[in-house]
This record gives structure tokens, sequence and C-alpha cells, in this order.
């Protein structure tokens, strides 16, 4: 079924839309969160919750892209349980990504640059869009969907250690121009 | 990790559609189109090899296909549901031989405990498993004149994985038993392929496991005794097969470098054999190519650079079942793949042996079972029956099968998945009952529940359930049925067949039928 379609049942408060968004989309973006958090019963969950709160928000929201309007609720619900276990274990490739994106941080901004921050999604979008094709995908498909190192090296045919070095050098670049629009975080 | 780098793993999540819908598009690389299937391969080999009569034990013949199950319950049919994440009914003893001279009386005590909530110190937060305990009681009396001595044979369902966690214990009148463990094969099937998008539907194929989703599924795994049989008799011996084992260490070659024009130095074997005689299992190699026409096969690994996991310590084994491959060369590429890349400076060592299969697969199975030895899981695996089991699923869904089952088709030893599939296991004892005596059989174990992964069906949202069988493959004379239930006022009975009624009081209940489902989920909070 087409997104647009979905979205009507969903407007019309069909409880089919639950079905059809997550015989779609939902093993996808579980899957999101399952390798964020480290857990399929986790993933789970929080396609669970995500799909309550598509119905909760649409309407009045209508998305033109549906698996990334799910993709992001999931996402977050994910980064957000895993910061709910600061007493706990944490693993999960939460860790190794935010290990990684540690490249990326900006040094502290000047009060220029503060008063120049903007937010922080939009530079990174206006970056990603200076990027060949392969290397979005790739990153996206690493920081975004979390793919793991190994499997994105066998997908592409290289090996693990080539494909880190790849992102290394989009890190490197993410953070300049994190640094060049004066992004805080 | 800082929370600034949280923050920004986090704030990643709002980039633009149109980019998470372009990554979301970029799906796992499926075989290219020069790849031959190895099911046609799979199919011409189990004749020369099962058709042969080589093997001895016994083959198990396991469903394939069948019902691709679905989640949740119809609200206008009665019934249980049918969950995606299915853990297996709760078996009925059952005996090695048939005893007419003994009778037994069972009660089940469905035990919620594990649902109550412990503080965890550690952790610092409330606990708790949708686990339950159960206590399998028999009273076995023995009605004729003499003593009778029976083996006793207890099945649950399970994997090897969990066997830890899972597997039973056995007491006489409250005395431990010494239990011997069988494990059978596979339950369950195989499906098509979800697309790699993860989003395009099932189509018709077995690359997908399609996971037992009922008591029925298991009944039909042990209808006509077969599966039993197999697991108690001995797993296959393939020592009377000849294998011819290459093995490829101490690679080398030009170091990875982008900038060179060499981004994943890689070994190519490549080999002439004849398809129909000839299977070449594998462990250690990232991909091969088939050329069926020619007779031809390729097979390749990446060089493992200076500090990876594995450098200087790789192993990579080619085992050739049937006659032998023929011109085996070596050669050095910049990449991985089969297009026409620039060659490089590299080398391999191989050697060849011969050997028969049992022994090659034993060697590579306990390299396999050494790369699983992280897994605190693995404490209730034995080695020697993941082997028998990895020569079963070998034979009878894997590469050297002939089933046909696309999910293991490229001869990667690897792609075995013994340790987590469904099974039924049988615990087996000994017991004495006196003449005109009785005695107090008990199996004692954690159970877990079956339950729904999503909510497609919002209804079935935190509920749980528990089967049971009271007469699926038990030869046992049962005169009476009982099942108690202890909820420790942490349920409320979302559907069942019992006749349970808490609010009435009634918690022990006769059984009658052949099964019993019962789902709970917690009551509301507060």
């Amino acid at each position: 079924m087409e997104d647009s379609a979905i979205v009507e049942l969903f407007w019309s408060r069909d409880s089919q839309a639950i079905s059809e968004l997550q015989d779609k989309y939902g093993a996808a973006c579980q899957s999101v969160a399952a390798r964020l958090l480290g857990s399929v019963e986790d993933g789970q969950e929080c396609l669970n919750d995500a799909l309550h709160r598509v119905w909760d928000t649409v309407p009045p929201q209508r998305p033109r892209s549906l698996r990334a309007y799910l993709g992001k609720i999931v996402r977050n619900l994910a980064i957000d349980r895993w910061r709910e276990r600061a007493a706990q274990r944490r693993d999960g490739e939460v860790s190794s990504l935010t290990a990684e994106l540690e490249d990326c941080l900006p040094a502290a901004p000047s009060a220029e640059a503060v008063a120049q921050g903007r937010e922080t999604a939009a530079v990174i979008d206006r970056w990603l869009g200076t990027l060949p094709k392969e290397d979005r995908v790739l990153f996206v498909r690493r920081y975004w969907y979390g793919d793991r190192v190994d499997e994105l090296a066998k997908r592409r045919g290289v090996s693990p250690n080539n494909l880190a070095q790849r992102l290394f050098r989009l890190r490197s670049g993410l953070k300049r121009a994190l640094e060049q629009e004066g992004v805080i975080l | 990790m800082s929370e600034r780098s949280l923050n920004l793993l986090a704030q990643l999540g709002g980039i633009d559609e149109q980019y998470i819908d372009e990554a979301g598009e970029d799906i796992p690389a499926k075989k290219k189109i020069h790849w031959l299937r190895w099911t046609a391969l799979a199919a011409c080999l189990a004749v020369v090899i099962v058709g042969g009569g080589i093997l001895t034990g016994v083959i198990p013949g396991l469903p394939i296909g069948g019902n691709t199950g679905g989640s949740g319950v119809d609200p206008a049919a009665e019934g249980p549901s049918t969950f995606m994440s299915y853990a297996g009914p709760v078996f009925p003893l059952t005996l090695r031989e048939e005893n007419d001279a003994v009778t037994a009386e069972r009660n089940v005590t469905l035990d919620f405990a594990p649902w109550e909530k412990v503080w965890d110190d550690r952790l610092e937060l409330w606990r708790s498993s949708s686990d339950i305990l159960v206590t399998d009681a028999y009273t076995l009396t023995n009605t004729g004149d003499e003593n009778q001595t029976l083996t006793v044979l207890y099945p649950f369902a399970g994997g090897l994985i969990s066997l830890d966690t899972y597997r039973p214990a056995l007491t006489v009148d409250g005395e431990a038993l010494e239990t011997t463990l069988y494990g059978g094969g596979y339950v369950g099937g195989y499906m098509g392929a979800v697309g790699g998008d993860l989003v395009t539907p099932a189509k018709e194929g077995s690359v997908n496991l399609r996971y037992p989703d009922s008591w029925e599924d298991y009944r039909d795994a042990l209808a006509g005794g077969t599966y039993l049989q197999n697991a108690l008799g001995d797993y296959p011996d393939l020592s009377g097969m000849k294998a011819t084992v290459y093995e490829f260490t101490d690679p080398w070659g030009e170091p990875e470098d982008d900038e060179a024009g060499v981004p994943n130095p890689t070994i190519r074997a490549w080999f002439t054999l004849d398809y129909s005689r000839t299977a070449v299992l594998s462990t250690g190699f990232n991909g091969g190519k088939y050329d069926r026409d020619n007779g031809m096969m390729g097979r390749e690994f990446s060089i493992l650079q200076p500090g990876e996991t594995g450098f200087g310590e790789d192993c990579r084994r080619l085992i050739v079942v049937g006659d032998d491959i023929r011109d085996l060369t070596t050669r050095g590429y910049v990449t991985g793949g089969w297009d026409d890349d620039p060659t490089i400076e590299a080398g391999v060592t191989v050697t060849r042996r011969e050997t028969d299969l049992e022994d090659a697969l034993r060697q590579t199975a306990q390299e396999l079972f050494a790369d699983r030895a992280d897994d605190e899981r693995m404490a209730g695996v034995d080695f020697e029956m993941f082997f028998g089991l990895f020569k079963v699923w070998l034979i009878t869904d894997g590469p050297l099968s002939e089933r046909s089952v696309e999910r293991y088709d490229s001869g990667q030893l690897e792609e075995n998945e013994v340790l987590d599939q469904n099974r039924v296991f049988w615990l087996e004892a000994e017991v004495t009952i006196p003449a005109g005596g009785s005695v107090e059989l008990a199996a004692s174990m954690r159970k877990a529940a079956s339950c729904d992964f999503y909510c497609a069906h919002t209804e079935n949202q935190g509920v749980r359930g528990y089967d049971l069988t009271t007469r699926l493959g038990s030869n046992l004379n049962c005169a009476a049925q009982t099942a108690t239930l202890e909820d420790r006022g942490q349920i409320v009975i979302v559907r069942q067949n019992y006749g349970f009624d808490l609010a009435g009081g009634i918690r022990t209940v006769p059984l009658t039928e052949e099964e019993y489902y019962l789902e709970v989920k917690r009551p509301p909070e507060g």
C-alpha cells in the first residue's frame, strides 16, 4: 500500500493503518532500534511504542515519508531508552556510535559563533548534501540506521578496516562543517 | 562516550527525510546474477551422498514450508492467539516402552513467581520476568505384582542455546534424578524472502526461517514417532564419506591502501569441478562465484590487515565432498567482488589432505563452537550434541541436503543455526516402582512465555501465553490430570480454556482436552 493511502487510513482513524504501517516499515524500523539498543526485545518495544505515537500524531501530521516518520520516532525512542539506562549496563550499537561521533564534536565555539549557531540537523543536512551519494548513504546507514561496520563493509565488498577509514574521513568532514557553522552540542 | 556525542547521535535523527529514504534503499547486496544457486548442486549431491547409503544413523524427515504464521488473535474467533514468538507447550511425560502395569496421575502447577518484581541492587531498578515456573508432577503407580523399572522420557521445547535456563530438573520422591539429554531436529520450516529493504512481503521460497508458532507445529513434528526415534538414535556417521580438505593459511599481499587503488586486498581461489559429483563446503571465505556451465568455481577472502581480529592466525578451509576439485589456483586482487579487477602481489599457503567427512566436519564444528564460547548461554551446551545436530543440519537442511533450502545454499558452514533452532529435547532417566507401590516424579523448570512483538493486534499488547499438552507424544497411561495456577496476584487472565476463575477462587482444574492455553497480562497499575 502506498504511503499516502496509509496516511489516509490514519486520518480516517482506521486501525488497519497501524497494521499496514507495521507490515510495510515495521521490521526495518524495529531493526534500527534493536541495533541501537543491542536487544531485539527492546527494539520490538520501541516499535510498539512508536506505532502508538504515529496513531496519536497522524492526524494532525501528514507525513510525506512514513518510513522516515516512523523511523525517526523509533530511533528517538531507542535513544531515550538508552539514556534511561544510565544506571545499567550500556550495550548495543549506541555505545559504538557515540564513541565514533566523538570525532565530530566541534571545538567549544566562540561567542560570535554561538550567536550564529543553527539547528544541528539542518547543518548536517547541508553537509550531507555536499557528499557524493555513496558517502552520504554510507554515513546515514551507519549513524541513522545504526548498521554495523562489518555489515556495511560486506555489502560494499570492502574490508571492515577500509570502511572504518572511510567513516573516519566522513566524521572529520562533519566535524569541520559543524565547527564552521558554529553548532553547539 | 559523552553526553555531547549522544546529543549529536540524537540530533542526527532529525536529518531530512530524503536522505533517510535514500539510504533506506541501500539494501543488502543480493547475489549477483551470475551466481548459480547451490540448491541444484546440493540436490545432485544428496543423491550421491544419501542415496549411496554411506550414512548411518537415522536422518530425520522434517516438514518444510507450511503456514506462514502471524500474530495476534481474531477477536471474532475463539481459541488461542497465534503468537509471533512461540515458546512451545509443556509436554507430558512418556516412556521408552509402554508399560501396562503403570498408571499415572498428573498435576501441573503454573507458578507466576518470576512475574513478581524484585529490586536489583546492582542495576538499581525493579526487575521481573515473563517466565513462569512449571512443576509437572506425576504419581506413578505400579499395579502389578513385580517391581517395574521404567525408562522415562521427559520432553521440553527449546534451543541448544537456552538449555542452561530452561532445562528441567527431574526428581523422584524429592531426590534428584540423573538424566541423559537427547535433542531432536529443527521444528519449523522455511519461508520466502522478505525483501532486502525488510518491507517487501515474503514470497515463496526458503530463505527465512519459519518458526513454529503453535502447539500443532510440535504435534506435526512428533507425529508418527520418527522425530523421537531420530532424537534417541545415533547421530549420522559421516566417516564413510571421503573428503578432501584444502587449508589456506599465512595469506600475504600488498597492504590495504585506498590511494594506491588497493581498497580490499583479496585472495581468490579458482578451481574446476564436476558439479554433479562434488560439493564444496567452506569456512572463512567471504564470497564465491559459480560457473556451472564451464565447471568452475571461485571462492575468495580478504587478506587481514595488521590489527584486524585473527591477523596472522586465520585459517580458511574448503571441504570438498565427493570427487576432488582440480586445477586450483590462487591470485591476489585489489578488492573483493568478481569483476575484472587489477591483480596484486599476494599469496597464500595451501595445503591439501585427504580424510573423511566426519573428521573434516568435527574440526570445523569445534572452531564454530569455540567462536561462541564467550556467550554465557553456552554453559548448558555439550559439544558432542552440537556436533551431532550440526551434522543433522548439514544433511537435512544444510548444503548437503536434498531439500534445497535456499538459506544455506552458499556452502558456508558459518551459516548454520544449530545453536538457535527450535527443537524438542528429551531427558531420559530410570525410575523403579515397587510392586503395588507408587513414586512421585516431578519435572521442574522455567518456562518462557509466548508473545507478540508488535501491536498489529493491539488487544494482545502485554499478553503472554503458556501452552500445555496432555497427551502429545506420550504413551503413559494417565488416569487423571489437573492443573493448578499460582497466580500470586500478578496476572489477569485474557484468554484460556482451563476454567480457572481467579475471582471465584478456582485455581485447580481437571484436564481433559488435548491442549490447553493460558494467556495473561499484568493487571493495570494502581
